[in-house]
Order: structure tokens, then C-alpha cells, then sequence
């Protein structure tokens, strides 16, 4: 149905000059920051509307640019790729967009689809090609030839579909368009007696359970895990409010877990500041939360987990908690095996914030002989003598060689391993003072030089 | 204590092993082993080559071990080694092979456990095989002994020999993997020995084994991790080293050679007869042969045979009956027999044109003894190695020879050759350049290979690294292909030689060796080949109601075509170089043909026996030949030596060659060039000619000129084949210029030229062709009148064969009347429907193509389907009509050619239109070719055929097309690699170039190439490009 607008509409279209869909979220945040050229906002694919008619007068073009080059870098986004269009409805304005032609009968027949669905079309599908290619063999090279036929006989053929373009050809599709509606934040708040007295981590434990579990039911329906919160504290007494950011190394699905580390977290910022007065109102609001991992389609711990004790969340547990304990994401890592020929480069460095979920899991410890748990970073140079290795002065009687591995460098890695040749041992020695220990050390086969790498 | 290797794998595991068979054998010789086993994955691929290089070695003690790794279908990583201690056995691993690859068509097959249980147990002497069950490495990690050892069950119901195979590749995890194989041998019942599982044959060729692994996996080097060997263990080693190895296991080296001792089995003693059976009893082959040739004789030599002819036969007879190839010889006589028999027309090709036997026998049409060719170039007693006859059939037909040939001797006994498809430059540059990490994407070699030389991001210690890879992975086997027609044959089941496997093509199966293979064994094969231009002139024969002995000989208005190199679709002469020739050379008579068929080749070109032959030829240099016995050997190429038979001949005649030794000069000849010197051969053969009263300037002529045979040239008998059909296809053109149009249309592919360029050039000799119709057409083109041609429904894009044939039988019934008449009585789908639109085909029921296509959308189901009666509300629809320009295009799109005119028409309207080209838009090839030698010229032109043979230095020759006809070009190697670009992508170019004028022959000597549809849109016509050989 056509709604009859006494106004003249105008209306600008941005095309964001991208052909992979935009994430949600930030097309969202930047149809949002919109609004502030007009509350008549439409979104499309990877494309804004604006109708301007009753605030272009606030703008002029430049000034409009210039603005919206400040949005897109808000978003890290290129600004310079963007292409503008006006008109006066809005299926022109994506086909001066895209087309930059005033005189829409000329344009190629592929523009018939932009009519069609000035929204969302952007290319053109398998059945659409077929058809582009039928009235190309047809002669049809521009929309006017459409029109060398009856329209009856399209609208025939096409019915709805052909119904659509003429709207959107002859009339431009003068109906309300759906406007963009952002969405809500989330958060909740909750508010209790005074008298109730709250006023340590416990009882406010207690108080925030329930809002965390709606909110955790809230993410999950949204597929997302909690990454930052911050909770607001209103006491009995008008103060500012009392503001505790929480910002989890990894982003949070578990409600058990994130009690826990509330609880721990709430508990220490107690201790440091305890309150004054009894807390009156609590507010949980999301900062942050990240697309959850498709695998943990459960939101609380799985079955297994909950059985077996949540092995692979309490590691993220400890690693969390050597990361607050350490105040430095940086020196909490994990090592993890790679296979790399080079024992010194055969592990890596997994930040806290990169480690996988579950560490216990490696799945190529069995292509390694057993390799030592200290692995010196410079080997320490050792000589035999005789049924001895002589280390630093010290001499160690070799009790067993075993585990003889030979590695080689490749030939064709030229900048990193060529001209490596090693074979390793592991030996048992014992030293003057009888202690044993147990070594893994190699021989140098191009200098022919026995080197101590590393102590099991 | 000796040691010998009981597991390698050469480079026929394909992308595993990295060294040949012949780089195996050569190290393990070089380390003192006492003997290999090559147990290739899945075949016996690589046996013949290393037996080759073992012979050759002439290591008498040495022991080449014939095995072969059969994956476990039910258990992954897992397989069976199988080793045949003896010619039995051997027979019944082949078999097994057999078994494993049927119904897979690629890889290495495979069997389950069970059935390969079953067949260990069934077939003959199965049970004699030693057997190596392997283990995967990740077993040992949890120690469970009795839990794998339960995957090999089913070796306990088994009587084979067996041994567990053990390797020490220095891991670390030896000891672990020793300890648990320790434990599985106790188990299995399978003593341990000792083997390497070599991949390669020495530490250098590591690098390969690393990049094969990263083409495998399908990822860089540097991301293979640990699926790279972390040492160059698994390389063959000195007996000194694998007993250092193995010190705690003595025993498990001991039986290396228990294992060695039991394995007598070698490929020499393979021998194999051709089927026999069918021979008439009581003939044996050699008199069944004998009869035949008698028969043959009055039938080739009417009048009776002449004294040489006889003697001649006689002579290969006896040479036949020595060498034991008489059923060779009736083998090949039934398989042409049989297509004689169908109408299906043949020839033998090659060197057995040589042979006057097959010449009686049908097998080749030219006469040996009247043409005085050479029979040693075909057999010879000193070769020591099987004739190899090469027959030609009709290619659309050659399918039912193969399908009798596979009907009347069996599968078990019949199988194709395998071609071997080796890495050449170029996929070795991508696939080396991959694995190297470059960005390779959709480049194409040269543009990698210029990224690798150019890209300051590869250091020069990489870079070299790279091209090293490079140049060593090139000629490694890829995987195993079909060869183009070769046959190979057994009175014994085949699989009891070499395995057998199914091609990827349909109802093929290939044995696991290709023709070289055989050649070292011994073993004959027959090449079936397919000839399109046989087709062709079967069709046309057919046609015109002649038989192929009814066409004239020596006609002089068929030369008189030949030298004016108007010889578009003719046989062999059709190509750029040749029709270059023709006016030079000027044939004259059919021995002429033989020559300008044999001259334009890498050899004759490289021997530098062109411009002295032409000279000669014409008169302008003197033949000089030195001595009257020359006479009759190169006196009818005026002292060229063009033939390898001529060599042959002299050496015979002048220097005292045996005809045998003769031939060995030739195979000789092959490797001066490359040597840059003479061998034994060669300065057997100068001396002989200084004895014979040669003297040396012409001698040292004779021998420049005869390096050139190191290249590929044309033996005279093969020449002469050839030539036969050159004439044939010649005077068919000539005199029947429609019909032989018709022909080659209807045996597409075929030939140097695009339809289009055909149907181009038959109407400049005036003949008419009409287009495609729904009312006329038949399925093949046919004959409307003498000098008209109708195309026949074949040539619609999309159309299928047996709904168009189904429609043929309605129209026989009664005549489409209108297109509801037409879409009535018709089966055609829409997608077929709509190929007949736009083809045109309704013009007869006044519908234009648009107009048709139309209607034919609006049909049900179609994309302007109109449902219900509603169609009916609405009046007739008609849409814009096309123009010349678009439905030339038009025609193209859905047919690959035209019969309304050739594109330059328009084209030539629109460069009109061009002010910077509009002086050029009246220039044609006719105009061109008129002006005088060294003119400057500009001509536009679509390009229809593009040349570039590896001999010619990087020159390209090109042909372009208009409607007056085609214009020859040549383009230098600088000319070519500035518009590579526009030559790879564009169909219409302007040449720029200087006129070169020889006699008749016009070509044009490019300096500039510029496409035409960067000044003007016109969308290109797929078919309109040119064919790139």
C-alpha cells in the first residue's frame, strides 16, 4: 500500500563500499550514531538511508562528509570507500548510489533488481543471472527496452515481483520504510530496604545472584559471553555511587564460575574499601560482551564438566587468578608444544589471554620422545672424559645413555634450521655427592661438540 | 655380516618416495647392500625401470626383490607388504594388486582386511608370498600389544611366510618402538627384521621427500610441523651402519638376508606369447602367417609380385620366424581384419610401413619395395627389442575396435598401456612455489617463476634453494595416465605379468607399466590410434561413392591447389609452417607430398636440410653426389639426407654397416647433439665413408646435416603414410569441396582449425551452407545439393543427441507446422528448447530467435512461464530485432561459427567509426597478400590459429582470418613476449609489419599487435578464439 506524502522527501544513501556483510554490531553502532542527522534512519545491506528533508537545512553536504569520515574512524572503518547518492525516494537514491545515472531508463537491466530490492540487493544470485541473461538475449540492454513489451505481459510473467519494480521505477516506492531501531543495553538493577543491611561482599552476593543469572539467560539467548560488567552500588547516604569494573581475561558463559569470580573479585575490592553504609540499590550493566564459541552451544557447564569437576574451567580459573594475582596479563602464559624441529622452539608462549580453554589436551606429545621439563635457553657446553661428563669444573659419572634422537635441520629452511645436526641423549649421571640426575644432552655432529640442553 | 634393504619406495609411491628406481638401485650398489626390495605403494610401477638400471650395472650378486604395500581399507595407516620370493608368487601378487585397484580409478586402492585374507588364501601360490605386516607408529605409545595385534588376526589363518618389519630411525623413540615390536612379533608369530623403509636414496635427496610431503598434505614446508622427518634416516644405508643400528638385535639383520636367500624371482623371467588360440588349426603362427602374405600378395600385387617383393618377403619372414613374432604380426591382422570387416577405416602408421608383410596383410597401404624403404628400420635382429606396429583407425570408431579387442581376448588378457604423467616446468613451479610459501594463487608459472627471480622478499640462498627444488622435481611421475592407444596382449592372463587397474576413463583398465616398461621386458604392444582425419575422409568417401583404391592418382588440379597452400582441413599440409612451405616446394608428384610432410619437422628445420633441399629443388644450387652409389639413396632428395632411412642406406651401401648395425647408428644419431660428439657408430661411419671414397666435405655435410635427426623427424615410411592420406584429403577438398566440408564438420574435433575457419573458408571456394533449421537439419551436416551444405543440429551448443534424434523420426512423419506443433510432438527439455532458439532453428516457422526464445520462456517451467490460460488474455508478443552484428554474434554464442558472415564485416563498420583506425578499415589479408615484398602493412584480422614450437627459438607463427580469407604471421620472440597479453586474451587484432614475399607464399613479419576491442565494445564470441598448439 502507498501512503500519499504531501512533503518531498529526500532521501541520502550511503553505501559503505563493502561487499562482505559488516558485522552487526558495528553497523549497528554506526546506523546508530546516525541519529544525529535524523531520526529517520533506514538500514540496508552494508547501507544507510537518511531521510534529510526535515534536517538537511542543519547540514550542508560537506560539513556532512566530514562528520560522517569522523564516524567511520570511530569504527575503524574506510570512509574513503564510501559512496553517496541522493534523491528524492529512496530506491533512486541506491540507484544514483550505485548506478550514478539520472536517467534510470538507461541503466543496464541489472538495475532492475536494484528497483526491486534497493535494501538489500547488492549482487546478483544464480536465478537473477539467468534472468539478466534471458533479457540480454532478448535485446534488452537497458530498462527502456522493458518497456518495448506490454507491461501485461510482464505482469503476467512476474506478477508481485515486476508489480514492485513499476512501484519502485514509476512511483519510488513512496511507503514508510522501517526505521532502525537500536537495541536496549543490557542491564538490571534491583533495590532493597535499607534496614536489610547490606554492606559486605557476601550479603551482596546473595543480592546480585539473581540479576546475574537473568543476565546470563539474556546473553545467552543473544549467543554472547560476558567479557567486562560493572556493577553499581547506590549506599544509604548520597554519595557517588560506588563503581566496580570487572573485566574477565576470557569471556564468561558460566553463571557457577562467574560467581566465583565475582565472589572473589567483589570480596577483595571490599577489603580494600569497605563501604560506609549499607548498600540500597544494585545495578549490573554489560560493557562488553563477545560472539560465544559455536562449540559451547551449553551455557552452563556441561555434563561432563559439572561430573568430572569443570577440569578445563578451572584452568581458566587459575590461569585468571595468576593473572590478578601477577597484575600482568603478560607473564602468566601457557607452554604449549609445537612441532617444530628445533627443541628450543618446539613450545610457545601462550598469553593468558590467547590460551585455549583446555590445556591438559596435547595432541602431539606422542610424536616427541619424552623431551625435559627444564630446557636450558643457551646449552651448556660439557665434555666426556673418560665415563665421565664434565660440567663447570664438576665431574658426573654416566650411569645410562638412551633415547638417542637425531635431528636435522631441512635443507630448504635456508633462514632457520639449515645447518643444524644434533643428536640427543638422554643420560643418567651422578655426581660426586652421589645425587643422580638425569640429562638430556647432544652432540653437535658439524662441530662435534657435546652441549647440555636440558635436566628432567 | 651383510645386509639387504627390504623396504623402498621409489618415486612411483607417488608423492612419498623421492628418488627414482634407477637412484635406489645406483646407492644401493654404491653402499655394498646386497639387495632391494621395491615395495612401491600399491603397484609394481617402478620393477622394470630399476631391473633396467640393475642390468645395466651388470651387478651380477645383487638381488632386486619384487614387493609391493597394500593399504588396509578398514584400518587407517595400515598395510600389508607383500614380497614375491619367486615367479609364482610373483604371478600371485600381481594378481592381488589387481584385486586391490579394481573399482577405484585413482590412488593406490586397497583392500579390507578380510578380503585380503581371502585372497591370500585363494589364489595359486598366494600362500608362498612373505609377508610384512606393518604397524602404525602411534600403537606403541599406550604399549597394548594384544589390542593391535588383533588387527592382524587374520594372519594366523595363514600359512605365508612372515616377518615384522622394524625401523631404528633415530626418534628417540626406538627403544619404545623396539619394546613394543618386540612384543607384536611374539604375537604375530613374525620374527623381526630390519629394514629402513627407505623413501629415498641418499641424504640430498631429502629436500625432495619434504616438498613431495607438502604437495601431499597440500601445505607450505614451514607449516608441516612434525609430518616432516625430523632426519635423513629413512635413506638407504651401509650394512656397517644398519648393524651399528640394530646391535641388540642381530638376529633381525641375519634375516635380511634369509629373506634375500628365499627371493630368486627376477623380471627376466617374465615371458609372455600373444594369444593364439583363434589360429586355424593345424597352422602354427608362423604358418598361418605365411598362408595369409600369400593371399595378401595377389591382392595387393594383381599382376603377381616381382622378384624383390618375393625376396623380400622372404626375407622378413625368416626374420620374423628367428625373432618369434609371427603372433604379433596376426594379432595386428585380426584387429584390422575386424575393422576392415565394419567398414572402419585404417591405416598403419610409423615405422611398420617398412614391412612389405604388413603391406600384404592389409595393415599399412604403402609398398615398401616400390617406394624402397628399409625393413631394418622396423625390425632388427641386433635391436633386441619387439617391432612396434602403430595402426590409425577412424576416430569416432576406434572405440569399437578397443571394445573388440577387450571382447575377444578378455580383460584378464587385454589391457591399455599406461602413460606416465610426469611433473613438467610448469606445475613443478607451482607446486615447488607453494610449498616454498610464495603466493601462487591463480599465476601462472611464468608469472610465478618471474615473482621467485624478481621479489626482494625471497633472499638469493632461498631463492636458488627454490629453483633447485625445481629443477629436480621435474620428471618426477605424477600419477599413471592412459596412454593414447597402446595395447598390450597375452595368451596368459595379463595380471599374472603386471597388475592391472582401472583408468579414469569408463570401461578402461591400464596395466601398471607404460611403453617404456615394456620395451625393457620385452613385451609387445599394438597401438590403436585414433585418426580424426581417417573419419573424415571415410564420411566424405561415403559421400561422394567413391571407394578409397578409386581416387585418382597424381591429379594435377588437386597439386595445383597444394601449391597455392590452399589446404585448409587437409591432412597434415593444413598447418601454418606447412602451407608456409607449399609454394616453395611446389609438389608435384606424391614423392614431393612425402617430403613436405617429413621437411617441416624439428629435425629436418635443426639439420639445416630445409633452404639446401628447396635450393636443390628449384635449380638454384647444383646436386652434387659424389658417388654413383648415391645415387639411388639420395639422389630423389637432391643429396639432402632427409629420411633416417637414407643414413641407414649409406651406411649399409657405403661404410659396411649390417642392416641391424644400421639401425643401431640411428638410435645413435639421437644423443650426438646432446653429447656434442660422435660415438662408436658415427666414427665407424665417417671411416666407412673416408674408405668408400667419399670425400670429406661432403661427408662432413652429410653429418651436420644428420645431427639434426637427435630431434623429432618423420621416418620415410611413416612420411609416406601419411602422405597417402595428405593426397587423399587433398583431392577430396579439390574436387568435392562441399562434401569434404560436410565431412570435417561432422568429425569434429579435428585438425588445425576452428568449424568456423572451415566453414569460413569453403565459402570462398563457393560452396553455400546453410544454417541450422528445425525443418531441414538433420543431427551430422548434410549434403543440400552438390554444392550446398546444411548444418546439422550437432553444432547447437546444448542440444542433446537423442531427443534430436527422436525428433528427426516425428518430422519424418509429417513436417512441424508452427512452434505449438513443433513443442507438441517434440521431447526436448527447456534447456534444450531454449539451444534451438537462440541457434536460429525456427526461422523456418517465421520466429526469430528472440521471438523463439520467447516462447520458449514462456512454456512451463521455463523463467517466463505464464501458468494457466492466462497466456491466452494477452496478445502476441514480439521482441526487437537482432542486426547483423548481433546476430552474427549470436550465432557464434550458440553455435561456434557462422553462416551469415564473418564477424571482420561489422567489425570493419566500426573501426570505421575510429578515427585513429579508420585508414585501416579497408585493408583485407586480400589487399595485403597483393602488395609487393617489404611493404609496411596494417590489417585487422581474427586470429584463428597461434604456434609456438619449442624448436623455433621463441618465434610464434600466427594466422589471421577475414572475409577474404587467412594471412599468415610471424612474430619474433620479443614481438611475441611484448603482446603476450593480447595475444593470450584478444580474438581481433590490428598487425603492424613488413610483408615478406616468397614466390606465393605471403606471411607478415609482426612489429605490433594492438586489440581491436579496446577501441570498440563488442562482446567477444566464445568459438572465436584461436586454437593455441
Amino acid at each position: 500500500m502507498r501512503i500519499q506524502e504531501e512533503s518531498v522527501q529526500e532521501w541520502w544513501c550511503i553505501d559503505l563500499g563493502q561487499s562482505e556483510l559488516f558485522e552487526k554490531e558495528v553497523f549497528d553502532r554506526l546506523t546508530e550514531s546516525f541519529y544525529r542527522f535524523t531520526p529517520d534512519v533506514v538500514q540496508g545491506r552494508n547501507r544507510i538511508f537518511l531521510e534529510m528533508s526535515r534536517t538537511k537545512h542543519l547540514f550542508n553536504l560537506n560539513g556532512f562528509m566530514r562528520r560522517a569520515e569522523a564516524l567511520a574512524r570511530r569504527e575503524e572503518l574506510d570512509a574513503s570507500l564510501w559512496r553517496f547518492g541522493i534523491a528524492d525516494t529512496l530506491p533512486k537514491a541506491w540507484i544514483q548510489t550505485r548506478w550514478r545515472a539520472r536517467e534510470a531508463r538507461l541503466l543496464p537491466v541489472e538495475a532492475y533488481f536494484d528497483f526491486i530490492d534497493p535494501l538489500q540487493h547488492f549482487e546478483l544470485n544464480r536465478s537473477m543471472r539467468e534472468r539478466l541473461s534471458v533479457f540480454q538475449s532478448l535485446g534488452m540492454k537497458n530498462l527502456e527496452y522493458l518497456f518495448t513489451v506490454p507491461k501485461t505481459a510482464w505482469l503476467v510473467r512476474f506478477g508481485e515481483e515486476f508489480d514492485s519494480f513499476l512501484e519502485s521505477f514509476e512511483f519510488g516506492a513512496r511507503f514508510p520504510w522501517n526505521r532502525f531501531v537500536p537495541s536496549v543495553g543490557l542491564q538490571e538493577k534491583t533495590r532493597w530496604n535499607a534496614e536489610e543491611y547490606v554492606i559486605d561482599a557476601e550479603s551482596l552476593i546473595f543480592r546480585l545472584k539473581p540479576m546475574l543469572d537473568r543476565m546470563c539467560e539474556r546473553l545467552y539467548s543473544l549467543r554472547r559471553a560476558l567479557k567486562k560488567v560493572e556493577i553499581i552500588l547506590k549506599l544509604d547516604r548520597p554519595v557517588p555511587d560506588r563503581r566496580i569494573e570487572l573485566n574477565f581475561a576470557f569471556p564468561q558463559t558460566s553463571r557457577s564460575l562467574l560467581l566465583k569470580l565475582l565472589r572473589e573479585r567483589l570480596g577483595r575490592e571490599m577489603d580494600r574499601n569497605p563501604l560506609s553504609d549499607p548498600i540500597v540499590e544494585a545495578e549490573i550493566q554489560v560493557k562488553e560482551a563477545v560472539k560465544r564459541d559455536h562449540e559451547n552451544t551449553r551455557f552452563a557447564f556441561s555434563e561432563r564438566d559439572e561430573i568430572e569437576g569443570g577440569q578445563s574451567e578451572r584452568w581458566v580459573e587459575l590461569l585468571s587468578y595468576l593473572g590478578l594475582k601477577l597484575e600482568s596479563q603478560g607473564q602468566v602464559f601457557q607452554a604449549e608444544t609445537t612441532e617444530h624441529l628445533l627443541p628450543e622452539k618446539s613450545w610457545k608462549k601462550v598469553l593468558l589471554s590467547d590460551a585455549k580453554v583446555d590445556a591438559s589436551l596435547d595432541s602431539i606429545s606422542h610424536l616427541y620422545a619424552k623431551r625435559p621439563i627444564q630446557l636450558f635457553s643457551e646449552p651448556i657446553p660439557i665434555f666426556r672424559v673418560g665415563p665421565y661428563l664434565k660440567q663447570n669444573q664438576e665431574l658426573f659419572r654416566i650411569c645410562e645413555f638412551s633415547q638417542e634422537e637425531h635431528l636435522e635441520g631441512y635443507a630448504w629452511d635456508v633462514e632457520e634450521t639449515q645447518g643444524f645436526d644434533r643428536t640427543y641423549y638422554r643420560v643418567k649421571v651422578k655426581s660426586q655427592e652421589g645425587h643422580l640426575q638425569d640429562w638430556w644432552i647432544y652432540k653437535d655432529e658439524l662441530l662435534g661438540k657435546l652441549k647440555l640442553h636440558g635436566v628432567y | 655380516m651383510e645386509y639387504t634393504e627390504l623396504k623402498a619406495y621409489s618415486y612411483y609411491s607417488f608423492l612419498r618416495g623421492a628418488s627414482s628406481p634407477d637412484a635406489l638401485i645406483q646407492e644401493a650398489l654404491h653402499l655394498g647392500l646386497k639387495g632391494l626390495a621395491l615395495c612401491d605403494l600399491g603397484g609394481v610401477y617402478g620393477l622394470p625401470k630399476a631391473y633396467h638400471a640393475l642390468k645395466e650395472s651388470r651387478a651380477f650378486n645383487f638381488r632386486l626383490i619384487s614387493g609391493s604395500e597394500i593399504p588396509i581399507l578398514d584400518s587407517s595407516s595400515s598395510s600389508l607388504t607383500l614380497i614375491a620370493p619367486h615367479r609364482r608368487a610373483y604371478g600371485a601378487m600381481c594378481r592381488i594388486l589387481t584385486k586391490s585397484h579394481e573399482g577405484i580409478a585413482k590412488g593406490v586402492g586397497g583392500l579390507t582386511r578380510a578380503r585380503l585374507g581371502e585372497l591370500l588364501q585363494s589364489e595359486p601360490f598366494a600362500d608362498e608370498l612373505i609377508l610384512f605386516p606393518e604397524w602404525q607408529e602411534a600403537w606403541f605409545q599406550d604399549r597394548e600389544v594384544s589390542s593391535h595385534a588383533s588387527l592382524w588376526e587374520m594372519l594366523r589363518d595363514l600359512k605365508n611366510p612372515r616377518y615384522l618389519p622394524l625401523t631404528r630411525t633415530l626418534d628417540g623413540l626406538d627403544l619404545e618402538r623396539s619394546e613394543f615390536a618386540k612384543g607384536l612379533s611374539e604375537v604375530l608369530q613374525a620374527p623381526l627384521v630390519a629394514t629402513q623403509g627407505a623413501l629415498f636414496s641418499d641424504k640430498k635427496a631429502q629436500i625432495l621427500q619434504d616438498t613431495l610431503t607438502s604437495i601431499r598434505e597440500g601445505l607450505p614446508l614451514k607449516d608441516l610441523g612434525l609430518k616432516l622427518k625430523r632426519n635423513s634416516e629413512r635413506r638407504l644405508k651401509r650394512p656397517e651402519e644398519m648393524i651399528r643400528l640394530f646391535s641388540d638385535l642381530p638376529d633381525a639383520i641375519y634375516r635380511t638376508e634369509e629373506v634375500r636367500e628365499r627371493c630368486t624371482f627376477s623380471l627376466s623371467e617374465l615371458r609372455y606369447h600373444y594369444p593364439s588360440e583363434w589360429i586355424p588349426k593345424p597352422h602354427t603362427a608362423q604358418s598361418y602367417l605365411e598362408s595369409l602374405c600369400e593371399e595378401g600378395m595377389k591382392i595387393r600385387y594383381p599382376k603377381g609380385a616381382s622378384d624383390a617383393v618375393l625376396k623380400q618377403i622372404q626375407h622378413e619372414l625368416s626374420l620374423i620366424k628367428e625373432l618369434n613374432f609371427a603372433d604379433y604380426f596376426l594379432t595386428v591382422y585380426d584387429i584390422v581384419a575386424f575393422a576392415r570387416s565394419q567398414k572402419i577405416l585404417c591405416q598403419g602408421r610409423g615405422s611398420a610401413a617398412n614391412s612389405v608383410i604388413c603391406y600384404v596383410l592389409g595393415i599399412t597401404a604403402i609398398d615398401p619395395v616400390r617406394m624402397n624403404l628399409l625393413f631394418e628400420r622396423f625390425i632388427s635382429v641386433e635391436r633386441g627389442e619387439p617391432p612396434d606396429i602403430d595402426v590409425d583407425f577412424e576416430h569416432e570408431r576406434r572405440e569399437e575396435v578397443i571394445q573388440y579387442i577387450y571382447q575377444k581376448y578378455g580383460r584378464d588378457r587385454a589391457a591399455m598401456v599406461s602413460a606416465v604423467v610426469t611433473y613438467r616446468a610448469r606445475s613443478a613451479i607451482r607446486e615447488v612455489a607453494k610449498a616454498f610459501s610464495l603466493p601462487v594463487g591463480t599465476l601462472s608459472a611464468r608469472k610465478v617463476q618471474n615473482e621467485l627471480m624478481s621479489s626482494s622478499e625471497v633472499s638469493e640462498a632461498k631463492r636458488n634453494k627454490i629453483v633447485e627444488v625445481i629443477d629436480a622435481i621435474e620428471g618426477f611421475p605424477r600419477h599413471l595416465s592412459i596412454h593414447s592407444g597402446g595395447f598390450t596382449l597375452s595368451s596368459e592372463p595379463l595380471d599374472t605379468i603386471v597388475p592391472i587397474e582401472p583408468a579414469t576413463m569408463e570401461n578402461r583398465t591400464i596395466v601398471q607399466w607404460d611403453k617404456y616398461d615394456l620395451d625393457i621386458l620385452g613385451l609387445l604392444k599394438i597401438d590403436v590410434l585414433a585418426l580424426g582425419m581417417l573419419s573424415a575422409i571415410r564420411k566424405n568417401l561415403d559421400l561422394v561413392g567413391l571407394e578409397l583404391h578409386q581416387v585418382p592418382g597424381e591429379d594435377s588440379r588437386t597439386y595445383d591447389m597444394i601449391c597455392k597452400a590452399d589446404t585448409i582441413g587437409v591432412f597434415q599440409i593444413e598447418s601454418r609452417a606447412q602451407m608456409s612451405m607449399l609454394p616453395r616446394l611446389r609438389p608435384r608428384t606424391f614423392y614431393d607430398l612425402v617430403v613436405e610432410v617429413a621437411l617441416v619437422r624439428p629435425g629436418p628445420i635443426v639439420g639445416n636440410m630445409v633452404h639446401p633441399y628447396l635450393k636443390r629443388r628449384r635449380g638454384e644450387l647444383p646436386v652434387y653426389l659424389p658417388d654413383p652409389r648415391l645415387v639411388p639413396i639420395l639422389g630423389r632428395t637432391y643429396g639432402v639426407p632427409i629420411f633416417q632411412e637414407q643414413v641407414m642406406k649409406m651406411a649399409v651401401t657405403l661404410a659396411g654397416f649390417s642392416p641391424g648395425e644400421a639401425d643401431k647408428l640411428r638410435r645413435a644419431i639421437g644423443a650426438w647433439r646432446s653429447k656434442g660428439s660422435m660415438d662408436e657408430m658415427g666414427l665407424k661411419l665417417q671411416k666407412g665413408l673416408k674408405v668408400a671414397g667419399i670425400p670429406d666435405a661432403f661427408a662432413a655435410q652429410i653429418f651436420e646435416q644428420i645431427k639434426g635427426f637427435s630431434e623429432y623427424g618423420f621416418p620415410e615410411s611413416h612420411a609416406a603414410s601419411f602422405a597417402l592420406l595428405t593426397y587423399v584429403s587433398s583431392y577430396l577438398k579439390c574436387h568435392y569441396p562441399a562434401a569434404f566440408l560436410c565431412s570435417l564438420l561432422n568429425s569434429q574435433p579435428m585438425g588445425f582449425y576452428s568449424p568456423h575457419s572451415l566453414v569460413d573458408d569453403a565459402k570462398r571456394h563457393g560452396v553455400n551452407v546453410l544454417p541450422v533449421s528445425i525443418g531441414e537439419s538433420m543431427w551430422d551436416c548434410t549434403m543440400d545439393g552438390v554444392n550446398t551444405v546444411r548444418l546439422g543440429l550437432r553444432y547447437v551448443r546444448g542440444l542433446r543427441e537423442t531427443a534430436s534424434r527422436a525428433m528427426l523420426d516425428e518430422r519424418r512423419q509429417s513436417a512441424f507446422v508452427s512452434f505449438q506443433d513443433f513443442i507438441s510432438r517434440t521431447s526436448f527439455d527447456l534447456r534444450s528448447l531454449r539451444a534451438l532458439a537462440m541457434s536460429g532453428a525456427f526461422a523456418g516457422l517465421r520466429l526469430s530467435v528472440r521471438d523463439a526464445l520467447f516462447q520458449v520462456l514462456s512454456l512451463h517451467g521455463g523463467l517466463f512461464a505464464v501458468e494457466g490460460a492466462q497466456a491466452e488474455l494477452f496478445p502476441e508478443v514480439r521482441m526487437p530485432k537482432m542486426n547483423f552484428e548481433e546476430e552474427v554474434i549470436q550465432d557464434y554464442q550458440s553455435q561456434g561459427l557462422s553462416t551469415r558472415g564473418h564477424p571482420m564485416k561489422f567489425l570493419r563498420e566500426k573501426i570505421l567509426a575510429i578515427p585513429r583506425m579508420r585508414k585501416y578499415a579497408s585493408s583485407t589479408t586480400k589487399t595485403v597478400k597483393a602488395m609487393s615484398h617489404g611493404s609496411l602493412v596494417t590489417v585487422p584480422g581474427l586470429s584463428v590459429v597461434i604456434q609456438r614450437p619449442p624448436t623455433a627459438k621463441g618465434t610464434a607463427f600466427a594466422t589471421i582470418e577475414d572475409e577474404d580469407g587467412v594471412l599468415d604471421l610471424i612474430l619474433h620472440r620479443e614481438v611475441f613476449e611484448t603482446y603476450r597479453d593480447v595475444i593470450r586474451d584478444e580474438a581481433f587484432f590490428l598487425v603492424k609489419g613488413v610483408l615478406q614475399r616468397d614466390g606465393y607464399a605471403a606471411q607478415v613479419v609482426v612489429k605490433r599487435l594492438d586489440p581491436i576491442f579496446s577501441e570498440i565494445e563488442v562482446p567477444i564470441a566464445p568459438g572465436a578464439h584461436a586454437r593455441r598448439y
